[in-house]
């Protein structure tokens, strides 16, 4: 598998943008905090080589902006193009480790959950459904 | 291009989705020989990556519904420029299965009566008490977990497996309903609650449209194609049909397809039986148009890729102030709601719709799925993280299936200027949604709303309808009794082509308000039954 090309300067240019999406400033991790740029990027777009070039022609857009103002007009302007640009930001971000223990998050694992009390509160929950009756409508018999 | 000849079939099957898969297994096993086309190859299990980092990123695109969005070379392009929708479908052995989140249900006993009982559309030539039968054995096949004795529903036979667990955010949901009086029931899904038969039992996940690392999920790649193919039928994937061939005496000989690469090949049978859902199998009969057949094959109505019906999807979301387990669980529905299935002519509109109640997803999903135009207000930028923990694993979605009613303008055409990587046609759509359409998804997304207000959420989304919601492909080669005004008979049998069968949802003459695989099965294992009969009676007469 070929490894993705972002050019060290796309790859600033970049993390200017991830931080104008995912600030610092709350009781969260921002996305210079969280390495969005770094191994954030890697483990996406190894995942998606397809987002190379649609995310470096955003990256190339923003050359001399200011990057919230970037942001803000690619998400008025190019739902697209800010399509690319947060997916890879969000997914990179959320794939971090110390991002997944803030958000208590640690991605789609088994998560079994049932006993045999849910039984008997379903069976409760029930029991209007089953004193309202029937509530479809009849049709002739032989269709029935 | 050189052709070559395959050896004649009893009856030759084109497509590998769940109505091909029933229809192969219930032919083979009854001794009839056989063969199945399929456009696109065996799922890769390689791509299923629930609980990895890249998860999310590599869903978004492997696992999308849009063949636009997917492109894998087995996909051909969908033209929607001048739709309301694009499409979601899967050229795959196990076909839409493999991508849905399978939540399961019967049509209602009205479905199939609107004509009769509201005055609009047509009746289906059957009705609910017939199809009933082979919904209990579909259920069977496929392991459908839920609860019996709905009371929207006649009384009738119980899932196999019992409901998917319910979580917090489903008891809330069922309360509000309660206390507002309004029908829901435990969620009916295509999902192994236990193991069983072929089926790993469902751990809640939460990534049933973006590959079941249990393999708990109904897919027909593993329910129904390795019993069909031990039974004897012969699946041939990579191979896209280009035209059925209509010999001189008006009955179909079979196919020409092509190979991966490209090679022409000649597949006769005695039968043809279509089964390449309601967009593929009205372009397959579009291409094969010829001198003798200039609109298409099994096209004297006119009405081959017409009336096509989508089912708009329309969710609603609601976010609650404190964790209910919305991030994951079975991605079926938790509980669904048909109170306002039925015609109340004081709605302005006719026919109702399903609301099924599902999680919301891992934290890139509720980031994605909360439209800004629903609000004009970005979450990004200062207080995007505090957005998204708000949401994650603390909300919830009910989502519409609302019944869309046929309209011949609604249809698929051949397009002109694009093809799919060997030269054959692509599809346009034209599609828009209807006055009617449009009331009911008002009238019911206020309702969902008022429903999860009233369960105490303290954040409410009605989204627009989804684009991405032409998933359901309906419609678009209608079953009648009359050839001037349909495309197909009772049995799916072409009016025109005495040996052509159509067995998809193609030949719906309404779309319902649910979820069709259930209805797509079952009518597909009438029909094939009664095919066994008459190639059996055909046979002894012979």
């Amino acid at each position: 598998m070929n490894e993705p090309a972002l050019s060290p300067h796309h790859r600033m240019l970049f993390s200017a943008l991830a931080e104008a999406l995912v600030p610092a400033g709350g009781a969260y991790p921002s996305a210079t905090d969280a390495d969005v740029a770094g191994a954030g990027l890697e483990i996406v777009l190894r995942a998606r080589q397809d987002l190379v070039a649609p995310l470096v022609a955003v990256l190339d857009r923003a050359e001399d902006s200011a990057p919230l103002d970037f942001v803000r007009e690619l998400e008025a302007d190019n739902p697209a193009a800010f399509s690319v640009l947060t997916l890879v930001t969000a997914a990179g971000y959320f794939a971090q480790p110390n991002v997944r223990t803030a958000f208590s998050f640690f991605g789609n694992e088994a998560n079994y959950t049932h006993s045999a009390e849910d039984d008997e509160t379903l069976m409760e929950l029930l029991q209007p459904v089953w004193d309202r009756g029937p509530c479809y409508r009849s049709v002739a018999a032989e269709d029935e | 291009m050189s052709t070559t000849a395959a050896h004649d079939a009893d009856v030759l099957i084109v497509g590998a989705g769940p109505v091909g898969a029933v229809t192969a297994l219930t032919l083979a096993s009854a001794g009839i020989q056989v063969v199945c086309l399929e456009q696109g190859v065996w799922p890769d299990p390689a791509k299923v990556r629930a609980g990895q980092l890249d998860f999310e990123a590599y869903s978004a695109r492997h696992w999308a519904g849009d063949p636009n969005i997917r492109q894998t070379r087995w996909d051909y392009p969908v033209e929607v420029s001048d739709s309301d929708v694009s499409v979601v479908m899967n050229c795959a052995v196990g076909g839409g299965t493999v991508l849905s989140s399978q939540k399961w249900h019967r049509a209602k006993p009205s479905d199939f009566r609107v004509r009769s009982m509201d005055g609009v559309a047509v009746d289906w030539p059957f009705g609910y008490a017939e199809l009933e039968p082979f919904y209990n054995r579909v259920e069977r096949q496929v392991g459908v977990s839920g609860l019996g004795g709905d009371t929207a529903y006649p009384p009738g036979e119980s899932p196999p497996l019992p409901p998917v667990p319910m979580r917090e955010f489903g008891r809330r949901v069922a309360r509000a309903q309660n206390e507002l009086g309004w029908h829901w029931w435990p969620g009916s899904n295509a999902i192994a609650t236990r193991a069983y038969r072929r089926l790993g039992a469902c751990t809640q996940r939460g990534t049933c449209s973006q590959g079941c690392a249990e393999g708990a999920k109904f897919s027909a790649d593993v329910t129904h194609w390795p019993d069909a193919v031990q039974a004897g039928a012969a699946l041939i994937t990579g191979a896209r049909v280009a035209k059925v061939l209509i010999g001189a005496h008006g009955r179909a000989e079979g196919v020409l397809y092509l190979d991966d690469q490209g090679r022409e090949h000649r597949q006769t049978a005695r039968n043809v039986v279509l089964a390449a859902n309601g967009i593929g199998t009205a372009r397959l009969l579009l291409m094969s148009a010829d001198g003798a057949h200039p609109d298409g094959v099994a096209n004297s109505s006119g009405l081959v890729g017409r009336n096509l019906m989508v089912h708009p999807w329309a969710p609603v979301a609601g976010v609650f102030d404190e964790p209910i387990g919305g991030a994951q669980g079975a991605w079926g529905q938790q509980i669904y709601s048909l109170e306002f299935y039925e015609t109340d002519a004081s709605r302005g509109f006719v026919r109702g719709g399903k609301w099924g109640l599902q999680p919301t997803g891992g934290p890139v999903a509720v980031t994605r799925s909360f439209p800004n135009s629903a609000e004009q207000r970005s979450i990004w930028g200062d207080g995007y993280q505090e957005t998204v923990a708000r949401r994650l694993d603390r909300s919830v979605k009910w989502v519409l299936v609302a019944e869309d009613l046929p309209e011949e303008s609604n249809r698929v055409e051949l397009d002109p200027q694009h093809t799919d990587q060997f030269g054959l046609p692509a599809v346009k759509l034209k599609y828009r949604m209807s006055e009617n359409t449009e009331r009911l998804i008002a009238f019911h997304t206020d309702r969902m709303r008022e429903s999860l207000e009233t369960a105490g959420a303290v954040e409410v989304t009605n989204q627009p309808p989804t684009p991405a919601s032409g998933g359901h492909l309906i419609g678009t080669a209608r079953m009648g009794d009359d050839p001037s005004t349909s495309v197909v008979d009772r049995w799916g049998r072409a009016h025109d082509v005495p040996n052509l069968f159509i067995f998809d949802a193609s030949i719906w003459p309404t779309s319902t308000g649910v979820n069709p695989t259930g209805t797509m099965m079952a009518v597909a294992l009438r029909n094939a039954e009664h095919l066994v009969k008459s190639a059996r009676s055909t046979a002894a007469a012979s």
